[in-house]
């Protein structure tokens, strides 16, 4: 019977002991999901500084590109202007002459 | 004495049997708290990547709004630069047609000229008696004012006098014409022909610089 009791014995702390350690594992499961979740906020905090950054970023981009545009734009308008400066030169006397026989012309 | 042997081998096996329904158990409840886990910063991050993108779509249609707006500027004032090349152009051959004018005025052909611009003037105010006014320089000028007048009778069939002032009229030449009663007058000066056909000029001028 002393054999028998001992088993007994060891069979209570066995499954003591495997209580504890489903106890510890669940303890542990509820440690992993509360950092989880702390994570998750940290994550929402996050937010407003990788919208700000990945504005910035898309700014730098769009306005680099913009000035690009523009300057293009400006460039081409100023070329354009420097032709036309030079073709309303050569043809200044013909237009000249023109309003010129214009105003004199009197009907009578 | 066998007996207890298969008793203590059942004891033992029911012992094993503890410790892997145990284990099991605790691996089942951290293999679960970790695809919980798992999935709460899953959702977390999708979350966090759908209101970044809201956000960033949100900031980036006023973005584009502002790069638009500066484009069309950009545009407008590229256009303003055409245009003030086209207006500076137009404008000297206003002033190189006055000074060409002012030129004219001082060569035999004017006198023809302004003779024809008296008449005109008297014609379009239905002749009779007329003053004409003439800058003071213009004395010297040698008009038939008598072939004037009778032109102008002759194209409107009233009898016409015709009295010349000499006044500072113009900056360039030409005449202005009276009725003598004061009621009409018609500005045939240089100038006043040019504000009347300011529309007709600009265009030929554009027409022959821009063409």
């Amino acid at each position: 019977m002393g054999g028998l009791a001992e088993k007994l014995k060891q069979i209570l702390e066995v499954e003591e002991e495997a209580k504890r350690k489903i106890e510890e594992a669940k303890r542990k499961a509820d440690e992993m999901k509360e950092e989880a979740s702390t994570r998750a906020q940290e994550l929402m905090r996050e937010l407003d500084s990788r919208v700000r950054e990945e504005i910035l970023r898309i700014k730098r981009e769009r306005e680099k590109k913009t000035e690009e545009r523009i300057n293009e734009i400006l460039e081409r308008a100023r070329e354009e202007a420097r032709k036309l400066k030079e073709e309303v030169a050569n043809k200044m006397n013909d237009a000249v002459k023109t309003l010129f026989e214009k105003v004199l012309e009197v009907k009578i | 004495m066998k007996r207890i042997i298969v008793g203590e081998e059942k004891i033992s096996k029911f012992i094993e049997e503890i410790k892997r329904k145990a284990d099991e158990e605790i691996k089942r409840i951290i293999e679960n708290a970790k695809r919980e886990a798992e999935n709460i910063i899953n959702r977390a991050e999708r979350e966090l990547e759908r209101r970044v993108e809201a956000k960033i779509s949100q900031e980036t249609s006023s973005l584009e709004e502002e790069d638009k707006r500066r484009v069309a500027e950009a545009r407008l004032e590229a256009r303003r630069m055409i245009l003030e090349v086209k207006e500076k152009a137009i404008s000297s051959v206003f002033e190189k047609l006055k000074s060409q004018l002012r030129e004219f005025t001082r060569t035999q052909d004017y006198v023809e000229v302004l003779s024809k611009l008296v008449c005109e003037a008297g014609i379009a105010l239905g002749g009779g008696e007329l003053i004409v006014e003439v800058n003071e320089d213009h004395k010297n000028l040698n008009i038939n004012w008598d072939e004037v007048a009778r032109t102008i009778e002759e194209k409107t069939g009233k009898p016409t006098k015709i009295s010349v002032s000499y006044t500072h009229v113009s900056d360039i030449g030409g005449a202005i014409v009276r009725t003598a009663d004061g009621r009409f007058t018609f500005d045939n000066t240089f100038e006043g022909r040019i504000d009347r056909m300011q529309k007709t000029l600009r265009l030929l001028a554009a027409k022959r610089l821009f063409e």
